[in-house]
């Protein structure tokens, strides 16, 4: 036992060192990284369940990076079932939810603790027997309850991993539908009399403890070994490698990172070369955009053969279809107006959509089963890509009319660009009324096949209803000539705070509706200063604009254009 | 409509204008759109039968819809004669007018309705979602259903509803009204004795159970006054009979009878999440025969215009399986508008134009083409007739 403890923490301080040893990251871990495990409803691969482990007791952070006191996550998992009592009183856990740390009475002045602590943590305790109680009266939970029960399902899977318990990897030899033997479950007396898991036992002890002798070509290959004789015990349950491989590929890739860096370098490319009159940065723009959306397409692909459904069934997904959907639509207006605004607006959007849903906690982008009403149904899909690619162009068109507005201060006498600007704005907001006013009745199509009605004013399809009446209005309002091309711009993006509540307001503020199955807490703040900064946007522009109306000369002609 | 009144200068053309004037359009869709808004968080304060009777059902929300169509309707009427460049325009509207009006259709013509069955159970009968009052008197052949909207009119002391039976001398009474009340079971020496208490309703309406104090009243006699809650049936004495007083959705009967076969409810393996929820029905139709089919989350079933879906369960031995069963007849006509709103926007967006821009170019090679004639003729007549 003393040498259990001691070993992985000298070989975890010897990895916890900036340079850790990169081999050790590298291919060799694979075997392990490709265990499947059954967890949350699925069979997924060490690799994404110590990673998602990782997330969820330390926290996001930023870049997505997960490693644990510098271990890589799968070796974090393995050191701590390896040394359960050193990794309970590591102070790894990360609290810092202001609201949870009160109702849990948590001591102030430190964000981290040890798991030991945190479990015996009286204010903690009856902080969850309060939300228990709720429970069972049936009363609503609010989001400090939830994250109070979050917190509380963080320590037992992470206690899980010490005792074994929530290491499920042994599938069930006959039954395909059985939740799978953990590795306690192995080693439990009971299991002693079922002669095909001895082999099992043997192979996971072996793992362990070429773990423990710091041995890790001893551990690759128990892991090998083990993985070899799982498949065998369950030749139709146990995955095949290739999938397994396939996620440990995503995961270690992390395509959407690898697309917001380069649409951010694409746009700062192309931004740079608007000033410069740059031909090669113009084209080192293009590449880069170019080579994002590869990346963002590479990446949903990947997710739809991994979850074997489309890529829009939580707000992470949606966000990152909608980021791809909206440089499509750049490129493909690219391809018919050479311009190179377009690029440009969809590399911003693009980056700072993926960067939003990589980089804000409560967009969990794990690949969780689906809830019945969501499986297996095209009308599902079909309702959804629409209405997804209708926010994209909505998105594209926001960016635009930001571009727009920002005319009045830094090229105010720009007629020429002003026009083109607002033409280009048109046909945006012309694709997304198609994909919205479509893929709302298509949702009504989906719901009278579901639910067994067309339309219920349901909160999430009246939202839609409201940011489709919106554009809608600001389109008749231009063709009535009432509304001119200021008034487009900042529809444009008053209309997009419509689609913001019908995105995400519905899901996380309203939090009531058929829709349930979307729905979370959090990120007010973050919106609601989007909400602020628009709103100050729009006002510094109408007033700037204000002043130049007022000014004789060629500026003035800028809003005084009639529409097309 | 005729062109005469779109001119016409008094009061009616006026009016007509006004009907089909964009500045309406856009009025009335800011409007609803507002409202819907409020309607939202509205819902998120007191739950959705509250938003749904209180804004979506109301008369005022349906005359903001019918002005919604009149608009579109009359708009379209405007553009008389209708020419090609309105094939798109057209469209799009007839469309919303299809939505809107396959929507009414299906209000009034369709049906709305539950069904529960246990495993092993038959019924031809759903309920509807709408409260009504209930009253059998079966040794007198006396039946009837009242609906009721107690929340926006409830009976007090001193002011009872009374509804007569048709065709008898029976009245039920509704003496007063509870919209909440809590229920407390107690053992004692006569049997368990239930005493409901009053108490002030949750926000939420999901969460209030709300009770009636009911008397059946005839010429000679008169029941006890007796508290029903929501959804229950309860017997009374009434003279020498036996009735019975129920304060519950009124029943349909269907043209055939289901039989739950099997339920099954199925995790995803390892965990406690729903994965799927099906039943094996059994159909007994007197007309089209007997046959046994599978109801699943986005496998309805669909027979004679009905179509029921597997909307909950509840768990238990037997367990209960719980379907929507609906008519639309008005469905069609939605789908029909829906397909023409895509058609329309598309048309309007992009083939319109792209069919003006091509008649510009031909007419400007047409245009070039007899220029270029002019010229060789007046250089060569010849030429023309080669």
């Amino acid at each position: 036992m003393k040498r259990s403890l001691l070993i992985p923490s000298l070989f975890a301080l010897s990895l916890s060192g900036p340079l850790a040893n990169p081999a050790v990251a590298g291919p060799e871990l694979a075997p392990l990284r490709q265990l499947a495990i059954q967890d949350g409803g699925r069979v997924k691969p060490l690799d994404t369940f110590a990673r998602e482990l990782a997330k969820r007791v330390q926290g996001a952070k930023p870049f997505g990076f997960e490693r644990v006191v510098g271990l890589e996550p799968t070796l974090w998992l393995l050191a701590s079932h390896a040394a359960p009592e050193r990794w309970q009183a590591e102070p790894i856990l990360k609290v810092t939810h202001a609201g949870l740390r009160q109702a849990a009475a948590l001591p102030a002045g430190r964000d981290r603790f040890s798991l030991q602590e945190l479990a015996e943590h009286e204010g903690l305790r009856s902080a969850v027997a309060a939300v228990r109680t709720k429970l069972e009266h049936d009363e609503d939970l609010d989001p400090i309850d939830r994250e109070v029960l979050e917190l509380e399902a963080t320590l037992a899977a992470y206690q899980g991993v010490l005792t074994g318990e929530g290491l499920r990897v042994v599938p069930h030899p006959d039954d395909p539908k059985a939740a799978w033997f953990s590795l306690a479950d192995v080693h439990s007396p009971e299991a002693a009399d079922i002669p095909q898991l001895g082999r099992v036992r043997a192979l996971s002890d072996a793992m362990l403890l070429a773990y423990r002798a710091g041995d890790l070509p001893g551990v690759t290959t128990a892991a090998r070994a083990f993985s070899g004789r799982l498949a065998e015990l369950a030749p139709a349950v146990y995955p095949d490698a290739k999938q397994l491989r396939m996620e440990v590929h995503y995961n270690g890739l992390k395509p959407f990172r690898a697309a917001w860096v380069s649409y951010l370098a694409g746009f700062l490319a192309l931004l740079a070369s608007f000033p410069l009159a740059s031909r090669w940065l113009k084209l080192a723009g293009y590449g880069a955009l170019v080579a994002g959306f590869l990346l963002n397409s590479y990446g949903l692909v990947l997710r739809v053969l991994i979850s074997g459904r489309p890529p829009v069934t939580n707000m992470y997904e949606t966000i990152v279809f909608v980021a791809w959907g909206g440089v499509l639509f750049a490129l493909v207006f690219e391809a018919v107006y050479k311009t190179h605004v377009f690029a440009a607006c969809a590399g911003a959007l693009g980056a700072l959509a993926l960067i939003i849903a990589e980089g804000v906690p409560i967009f969990d982008g794990a690949i969780a089963p689906l809830v019945p009403v969501l499986r297996d149904n095209m009308w599902l899909t079909v309702h959804v890509l629409t209405i997804m690619l209708g926010y994209a162009a909505f998105t594209l068109a926001m960016g635009i009319g930001h571009l727009n507005l920002g005319l009045y201060f830094f090229r105010p006498g720009d007629v020429v660009l002003f026009k083109r600007l607002s033409l280009f704005l048109y046909r945006a907001l012309q694709v997304g009324t198609l994909f919205l006013a479509v893929g709302t009745l298509l949702g009504g199509v989906w719901a009278s096949y579901s639910w067994g009605r067309f339309w219920g004013w349901d909160p999430k399809e009246t939202w839609a209803l409201i940011a489709l009446l919106g554009y809608l209005a600001v389109l008749h309002g231009r063709f009535a000539g009432w509304i001119k091309d200021f008034g487009m711009a900042v529809g444009s993006i008053l209309g997009y705070l419509l689609v913001l509540m019908a995105w995400y307001g519905v899901n996380y503020i309203l939090g009531t509706g058929l829709h349930s199955y979307g729905f979370g807490s959090g990120g007010y703040w973050y919106v609601g200063s989007f909400v602020a900064f628009e709103a100050l946007v729009i006002a510094a522009a109408a007033l700037r604009r204000r002043s130049f109306m007022a000014r004789p000369g060629p500026a003035a002609t800028v809003a005084a254009q009639p529409a097309h | 409509m005729s062109p005469m009144l779109m001119n016409d200068k008094g009061f009616g053309g006026r009016s007509f204008r006004l009907l089909a004037s964009l500045r309406l359009s856009v009025v009335v869709m800011v409007t609803i759109g507002a409202i819907c808004a409020s309607a939202t968080f509205y819902e998120m304060r007191h739950g959705t039968p509250a938003v749904q009777r209180d804004v979506y059902q109301t008369s005022w929300f349906a005359f903001l819809l019918g002005l919604l169509g009149l608009n579109v309707l009359a708009a379209m009427v405007n553009r008389w004669p209708w020419s090609k460049h309105h094939v798109g325009f057209l469209a799009a509207h007839v469309g919303i007018l299809l939505v809107l009006v396959g929507s009414v259709v299906s209000l009034y013509r369709g049906l709305d309705s539950n069904m529960a069955l246990y495993e092993g159970e038959t019924s031809d009968r759903v309920s509807l979602l709408e409260p009504s009052l209930q009253v059998h008197v079966p040794g007198l052949g006396v039946s009837g259903t009242f609906a009721v909207r107690f929340e926006k009119q409830p009976p007090r002391a001193g002011r009872e509803l009374r509804f007569a039976v048709p065709g008898s001398d029976v009245v039920l009474v509704a003496r007063d009204y509870a919209p909440h009340v809590e229920v407390t079971e107690a053992v004692t020496a006569a049997g368990p004795r239930r005493t409901l208490t009053p108490r002030p309703p949750p926000a939420k309406e999901a969460r209030r159970q709300a009770a009636v104090l009911l008397q059946v009243e005839g010429a000679a006699a008169r029941s006890e006054p007796v508290w029903v809650l929501w959804g229950e049936r309860t017997g009374v004495a009434f003279g020498g009979e036996q009735a019975s007083v129920a304060f519950r959705p009124p029943e349909a009967q269907l043209p055939f009878r289901v039989t739950l076969l099997r339920f099954n409810n199925e995790a995803y393996p390892g965990s406690r999440m729903a994965a799927t929820y099906e039943s094996t029905v059994r159909i007994d139709d007197p007309e089209r025969g007997s046959f046994e089919t599978l109801v699943a989350m986005n496998h309805p079933l669909h027979h004679r215009g009905y179509i029921f879906f597997q909307s909950s369960f509840v768990e238990g031995r037997p367990m209960i399986s719980i379907f929507s069963v609906a008519r639309a007849p008005g469905l069609p006509l939605v789908y029909l508008g829906t397909t023409l709103v895509g058609a329309g926007i598309l048309w309007m967006f992009y083939v319109k134009p792209w069919l003006a821009r091509r008649q510009g170019a031909l007419a400007l090679a047409a245009h070039s083409t007899r220029e270029n004639r002019h010229e060789a003729q007046s250089a060569d007549p010849q030429s023309l007739r080669a």
